[in-house]
Order: C-alpha cells, then sequence, then structure tokens
C-alpha cells in the first residue's frame, strides 16, 4: 500500500515535469502556429495582433501556469488552427485510435501466446524454426512497408478490401494487420524465450518428477513465471492505445489520434499537443504503477523485494 | 490469481474495443458512411456522389476564421464576382451585375432579387456589408480590406463599395473565395466555433458532416445560382453529394484515385506525374504556380551588401538546366511574377529573361569587377584571401525547392562559389530572414495578383532590402484600376528591383490535378480556379 501511494507521489512529479519539458521544448521551436499558418500577406504587425490575441505574447512562465491551471480544471484549451476546443478533437479521434489499437493488441497476444508457447515447447522442431524464422521476418518489416505491401495486394489487386479510411468494419482488416503483424512478433518473441528458461528451471523438473501431468506442470508452473514479463509489457503497451500510431494512420488515412499529434506537432498547436502528451504521460505512469503491481502479485519475489 | 488479471485486463480490452466500436457507429459517422454506400449502391434512386481527395484537412469551414482555403471552401461559399480563367478580367459570379466608377473608387454590386443563403436565409446587401465588417475582425489577411472606407446599402439588392483610392488589387480578394459572402446573422447567433464547424454561405453546397480526420460531407445547395458566363450550367450543381476526403499520404491518394474510389485528386505528388500520365483512366489537368520560387539574398550583410555579386549569382544560375534537372515540372521565371498572375507582363519577362540568362562569363566578370578572384586555385574565389563561403536556407517542408538546392549548389561552384546548404522549416526561413539572420533563402510565394509583391518588396514588410522608389511605385500600382496599365506598371517594378537583384527569381511549379476519365466537364483556370458547374459523371 505505502508503496503504491509512493509510486502515485512519484508519477504525479514525472506528469508534471513532463509537461514543462514539454512546454519548453513546444514554444522554442522556431514558429508557432500563427506564423506557421498565416501566408505570404499577412503583415507582422497583423501577426502581432494575432498573437496577442491567443497571449503567446506573454512569457513562457506565465503562458504555463495559464495552461496547467486550466488543466488542472480540466479545460484542455482551445486548438489554434481549428479554433475548436481541443477536448472536442481528442473526442472525435479517440474511438477510432482504440477501435485500431485494442483490436491489435488483442489479436497481438491471441496469436503470440499460443504460438510462443508452441515454438518453445517443440523447442529446435520443424515448427519452432518456421515460427521464429516467420516472426524475424514481421518483425523486420516497417510499418509503412508492411501496409503498402497490404494495400497494393488486398486493396489494388485483389480490390477485396477498402484501400483507407473509415467505412466499416471491413476498412479497419488492412491497418490492424499492418499494426499488430510486427509487434506480434516482439511478443511471440519475448512469450517463446520466457518459456524456454522456465522449462529449463529445476521446479519444472521437480514437478514433472513429482508426477504431475503435463498440462498442469505447463499452466501452473511454467506459463505463470514465464508470462510475468510478457504482462508487464502489455501494460506498457498501454498508452500508446490512447497515442495511436502515426505512420499506420497517414497511410491508411485513418482519423486517429496518431495523425492529430503529428499535424499537431507540425503546425505546432500547442494545446493539442500538450493535452495529448499530458494524457499519455499521465497513462503511462498509471499503468507503469498497475504493471508494478500486477507483477508484484503474479510473482512473490517482487512482492519480497519491495 | 493470474486468471482472474488476465481475464479482467483481456475484458478491459474487448470493453475497450466494442465501446470504441460503439462510439464511432453511434455517432453521426453511421449516418455518413451508410448513405454513402447507398449513394453508390443504388443507382435506381439516381443519387450521385463525387468523392474528392485533399492531402490537407480543412482548418475549419468558415473561410473567415483560416488561414488556407481549399475545394471545400470553394463550394460552401460563392465570391461576388470571379477573375476569368486567363485571369485578364473580371467577371459575375453571385452578383448579378457590377459597376467601377470612373475615378475607380466606387465599385456597385447588383444581387440577384432572389439570393439566397444555402440555408435558405435571404443574401441581402446587407449581408455583404456584415461579411466584409466581419472579416475585418476575425480574419488572418484582415487588412484585404483595409481600402474599403465603407460600404453602402443603397437598397437591398446593391451594395456600393465606397474605396480611400482605386484599388485594382481588391478584385485578388473579392474574386476569390476568401472575400465570398458568408451567412453574418447565423454566426452571430451561434458562435463563431460553431459556425467554424458548420459555415454557411451561398456556395453550390452546404456542410452536412464533417468527420473530423477523415472528410466532409457536402450536400447541393438547391437554391444555388451563378452568373459565371464561363459555364453553361449557371444553376444547382450534378451531383447531389460531394464527399471531401482528406488523405495526407500520397501513395494512398493517388491509389484511391487508380482504383476509381475517388473521382478528383488534389496535390499529385510529382513522382506520380509520368506514370499517371499513361493511365488511360485518368486526366491530368495542370496549371501553374501563382507565384514563384525564389532565393531572398541579404542584401545588408557583406559581401552581399555588393550589387555586383547578386547579380553575378543570379547569372550563373542555369534556369534550364534547373528545370530539365526537375524533370521540367517547373517554369524558369526570370521576373517576380508568374503568367499565373494578375499584373503579369509578357514583355517585361523576355526582357528580363534576355539579361538575366545563364552566363558564367558575365557573371564571372561582375565577381571580379568586386574583386573577387580564385588567386589560389582551388576553384573558390576569394578577397584578402578569404574565400567566398556562404549559406542556403532550404525550406525542407517544400519539396520541388528541396530538390532544387543542390542543383543550384553545384551551379554556383563553376562560378567559384562555396555554397553551404542548410535545411530548415519554410517558417523558420521567414522569421530569420525578417530577423535579417542569413545570407540567402529559398522562399516562395502563392496569390494570384500581383500586390503580393508590396509584401515582399516594400520597406513596411519587414525584409532587408527596400528602396524608397519601389515603395512608392507598388503603392501606385495598387491604385491602378485598369489590367493592362497595372501589368505595364508592375513591369517597370519588376525592372527596378532586378536592378538591384535583393531576390533571384528561379522557376514557377506546375500543379497537377488528376481527374478520372468519366468525370466530363471539368474547367481550370490558369492559376488552378476550378469550376464544377459542369462537371458530371458519365
Amino acid at each position: 500500500m505505502e508503496y503504491t501511494i509512493k509510486r502515485l507521489i512519484i508519477g504525479i512529479f514525472i506528469v508534471l515535469a513532463v509537461t514543462v519539458i514539454l512546454f519548453g521544448i513546444m514554444h522554442a521551436m522556431p514558429g508557432d502556429p500563427i506564423e506557421l499558418l498565416a501566408g505570404e500577406r499577412v503583415s507582422p504587425e497583423r501577426i502581432a495582433q494575432l498573437k496577442a490575441q491567443w497571449g503567446l505574447d506573454k512569457p513562457m512562465y506565465i503562458q504555463y501556469f495559464y495552461w496547467l491551471s486550466r488543466i488542472i480544471r480540466g479545460d484542455f484549451g482551445t486548438s489554434m488552427v481549428t479554433k475548436l476546443p481541443v477536448i472536442e478533437l481528442i473526442k472525435a479521434r479517440l474511438p477510432y485510435t482504440l477501435l485500431l489499437t485494442g483490436s491489435a493488441l488483442i489479436v497481438q497476444y491471441i496469436i503470440a501466446i499460443p504460438l510462443g508457447l508452441l515454438a518453445a515447447l517443440k523447442w529446435n522442431s520443424k515448427i519452432d524454426r518456421i515460427v521464429v524464422t516467420l516472426s524475424i521476418v514481421l518483425w523486420s518489416m516497417p510499418n509503412f512497408w508492411l501496409g503498402v505491401l497490404l494495400m497494393i495486394i488486398f486493396g489494388i489487386k485483389l480490390n477485396l478490401l477498402p484501400l483507407s479510411g473509415y467505412s466499416g468494419l471491413k476498412s479497419l482488416i488492412l491497418p490492424l494487420l499492418t499494426l499488430s503483424l510486427p509487434s506480434l512478433a516482439g511478443t511471440l518473441r519475448l512469450t517463446r524465450s520466457e518459456v524456454l528458461e522456465v522449462l529449463r528451471e529445476d521446479y519444472v523438473l521437480t514437478a514433472y518428477a513429482k508426477g504431475l501431468p503435463k498440462y498442469k506442470v505447463l499452466i501452473k508452473h511454467v506459463l505463470r513465471n514465464a508470462l510475468i514479463p510478457v504482462t508487464v509489457m502489455f501494460f506498457l503497451y498501454l498508452p500508446w492505445l490512447i497515442g495511436g500510431s502515426v505512420i499506420v494512420e497517414t497511410v491508411f488515412a485513418w482519423p486517429g489520434m496518431g495523425r492529430l499529434l503529428w499535424k499537431s506537432i507540425t503546425v505546432q498547436d500547442y494545446a493539442v499537443v500538450q493535452a495529448i502528451i499530458f494524457i499519455i504521460a499521465l497513462l503511462t505512469v498509471i499503468s507503469n504503477t498497475i504493471g508494478d503491481i500486477v507483477s508484484a502479485v503474479l510473482d512473490p519475489r517482487i512482492r519480497e523485494s519491495l | 490469481m493470474e486468471k482472474k488479471i488476465g481475464s479482467l485486463i483481456l475484458f478491459f480490452i474487448l470493453a475497450g474495443a466494442v465501446v470504441a466500436a460503439g462510439c464511432i457507429g453511434g455517432g453521426g459517422t453511421q449516418t455518413s458512411t451508410q448513405s454513402s454506400a447507398s449513394s453508390t449502391s443504388s443507382q435506381t434512386q439516381k443519387e450521385v456522389t463525387l468523392v474528392i481527395a485533399t492531402p490537407e484537412e480543412i482548418e475549419g469551414t468558415d473561410i473567415q476564421q483560416v488561414s488556407w482555403a481549399n475545394i471545400v471552401h470553394d463550394l460552401i461559399f460563392q465570391s461576388l464576382v470571379v477573375y476569368t480563367l486567363d485571369l485578364k478580367g473580371v467577371v459575375p459570379n453571385l452578383a448579378e451585375s457590377f459597376e467601377v466608377s470612373k475615378d475607380g473608387t466606387e465599385i456597385t454590386f447588383k444581387l440577384p432579387k432572389d439570393a439566397k443563403f444555402s440555408n435558405g436565409d435571404p443574401l441581402t446587401a446587407e449581408d455583404i456589408k456584415k461579411s466584409v465588417e466581419r472579416y475585418r475582425n476575425v480574419s488572418p489577411y484582415s487588412e484585404d480590406f483595409a481600402v474599403v472606407d465603407k460600404i453602402i446599402v443603397k437598397d437591398s439588392q446593391t451594395a456600393i463599395f465606397k474605396l480611400k483610392e482605386p484599388a485594382g488589387y481588391l478584385w485578388a480578394v473579392l474574386a476569390s473565395v476568401y472575400g465570398a459572402p458568408v451567412n453574418v446573422n447565423l454566426a452571430n447567433k451561434i458562435g463563431n466555433e460553431a459556425f467554424n464547424r458548420k459555415a454557411v454561405g451561398s456556395g453550390p453546397y452546404k456542410v452536412e458532416e464533417w468527420v473530423q480526420g477523415s472528410q466532409i460531407t457536402l450536400i447541393r445547395n438547391p437554391d444555388y445560382k451563378t452568373h459565371i458566363p464561363f459555364v453553361k450550367n449557371k444553376g444547382p450543381f450534378k451531383f447531389d453529394k460531394i464527399i471531401v476526403r482528406f488523405i495526407p499520404d500520397d501513395f494512398t491518394r493517388v491509389s484511391e484515385l487508380k482504383a476509381g474510389n475517388v473521382q478528383i485528386v488534389f496535390g499529385i505528388p510529382l513522382e506520380q506525374v509520368a506514370t499517371l500520365k499513361k493511365d488511360p483512366n485518368v486526366q491530368l489537368l495542370s496549371y501553374l504556380q501563382p507565384g514563384i520560387d525564389y532565393i531572398m539574398i541579404n542584401t545588408k550583410k557583406p559581401p552581399l551588401d555588393d550589387v555586383n555579386i547578386r547579380k553575378a549569382i543570379a547569372l550563373a544560375i542555369n534556369r534550364k538546366e534547373l528545370a530539365s534537372a526537375l524533370q521540367n515540372l517547373v517554369r524558369p521565371a526570370y521576373g517576380y511574377l508568374s503568367l499565373a498572375q494578375v499584373g503579369y507582363d509578357e514583355a517585361t519577362e523576355k526582357e528580363l529573361q534576355t539579361e538575366y540568362s545563364y552566363n558564367l562569363e558575365k557573371a564571372k566578370q561582375l565577381l571580379a569587377a568586386a574583386g573577387w578572384k580564385d588567386t589560389d586555385g582551388d576553384g573558390i574565389v576569394d578577397k584578402n584571401g578569404k574565400p567566398l563561403k556562404l549559406t542556403l536556407m532550404v525550406p525542407l517542408d517544400r519539396p520541388v525547392i528541396k530538390k532544387a538546392a543542390p542543383i543550384i549548389q553545384s551551379q554556383l561552384k563553376k562560378l567559384g562559389i562555396n555554397l553551404e546548404l542548410r535545411e530548415y522549416e519554410y517558417s523558420y526561413i521567414r522569421k530569420m530572414t525578417r530577423e535579417g539572420n542569413f545570407d540567402m533563402a529559398m522562399r516562395a510565394y502563392w496569390w494570384n495578383d500581383a500586390d503580393i509583391l508590396i509584401y515582399i518588396f516594400h520597406s513596411d514588410a519587414g525584409y532587408p532590402w527596400s528602396n524608397p522608389k519601389v515603395d512608392k511605385m507598388l503603392e501606385e500600382a495598387r491604385t491602378i484600376p485598369d489590367f493592362t496599365e497595372r501589368a505595364k506598371k508592375y513591369g517597370e517594378i519588376q525592372k527596378a528591383i532586378a536592378n538591384e537583384m535583393p531576390v533571384i527569381p528561379l522557376f514557377s511549379e506546375y500543379q497537377y490535378v488528376g481527374v478520372r476519365k468519366e468525370v466530363k466537364g471539368v474547367i481550370m483556370g490558369i492559376d488552378g480556379s476550378i469550376y464544377l458547374n459542369d462537371a458530371e459523371i458519365s
């Protein structure tokens, strides 16, 4: 309990530090949304006037405290580009991103864990080698390349699936594959190596020697121990469920958060970038904390070392 | 225990995905996807949908609040007048007719009797006045209407613009979608924020739904009426619906065109021009950049404060070679205006071309006259033991300019100048040039009126170079109402500027719009303004 509270307090400071650093970086970058967007026929005076309207003429620390005091009240501010509330922009994008990243995560774990387990159990067999080779191939595929490849095959040549955009669940398939296949390979390899390691432990040998049935050994002793790092990894993924994937979303014109973040960074739409990073930072801290607690629950050795 | 946690986690993820799917389905998107699907499948109802793709999402739908207009705004709003396709004159659009007083300080617009906004509200002279007033408050380009002293509402159909002085350049705003009337009464009622989501003008379409990050669905305005003489169909457009999709990735956008899912695509990347030209299902429409890409020189910083060096650089740039290296997707520019701009003067362009075409010998002489010679034989000219080394700021977010930079670097090497390239974002370069913190910088401008020169060469523009004589000429040129007279004046201005060479013109870029062959009747002006009035899917 004490540990949890300690972690949470540290977490708050981490989130605050992230916002300060982010604010500093964003404002240290040359230009601002008004200069970035204004065409050539806006005079320097008008630019100054518009900046004052958005409070950009104030010193940075004042701007930061304005921002912080608004965030505490739950107000994420207004986008300088669209002139719409940031919360509205996020609300419009979040469902699409959750749908994509959430289903990608499910697919990834559902496929990767059994395959990883299988490869480990059949260590050095043909199946193992096929799975390992396949995972190396998938792991080394860049997202954008895989996306374009899938698009050419299923969208253009076979004309089976929509190329881009969101038009029902059918349009989810290609971005989902693009997002889950490479990361699936990572989880698969992690599962496999962890299971292999545990299989060599003495207590597994003891369990077998006791005469326990194979499946019981596997579930009670092997999986329980092998899946701890996999579970922790899972929690590290969670914040990026919200963040989305810039590359996949751009290639597939998916109306998600990743593109919103990327676009907002390129035009330095401070309020939007800060809101999204703030949410991601917050989630990172929370899910890391939960990840730690969960692994402590799963593994008594970690609990004791705290 | 571990099982419970595992299933709990799985539950959360599943629940999250279901909720996400539910949010998407339950929101307005469903209706739009369904209706667009039904519109393509059910020919029985004869609902025709046109799908357009653009690389950039709109900032908002309200033309007065955005920095950049795109096709969406062209469809929602309707300007009072438009330029002719060759930019040689102005013709009515929303206005039934218009008249300019002899001294050029009074423009009278006559609106049609039954003019309406697309939501059915009447559009009167009062609305024209209110629109201009609102533009002055909210638009980043609020100074566009600075010359308008007041607008007199003579009767509900007649609005008279009283100008402080004659202003030929005002047409650029009045004839563009930026200056189009908006439903100010509605904007005041629902607030700027709501209006930016769903703006109302008098254009051929009205906003049905804007799915952020994805697309905007527009439905036909049955009351639309135009007076443009060069379109046949003066009434509502032939598509019941137009969906404008925002597809940022070049490959994806072009693939959608090739696959036939999208009928018109803006922003065709240069790499794709050659392949698309061969595609039997696609026609490419091209237009020239209304403006030029150029190199600005810091005339206050030695040794570039010497006009001979600047001219030497201008003469050492081989624009023809540059254009062919860029696969002739650019048109060499010797003057400061492009063919696709009001105020362009053919004679001046020719004159400047003869004077500043590639001439390495002359360039070397000019450098030598300024005291720069290659004394140590290393290929780089020097003066007082110092080699001539300059930096060129290159915008990394402008692909064509970026490609041109290394070619210019090698061309200047032949002159004996060591040019170092440094890449920055475009807006940073603009800031640095205003602060005088540069040697040479590559920049560009886009605006279909020559008046844009005042924002680059006038002393108020805040760049290093200015000249009181040119200041005065630029101010005078603004006030000339006659198109030909004005172009002549801009010819003189260009020659006066070239004489001091603070800016070296490079080229204008060709732009491409991809249109499926089954779409007929798309009209495009030389500056890229597009008219879909007569367009239909065969």
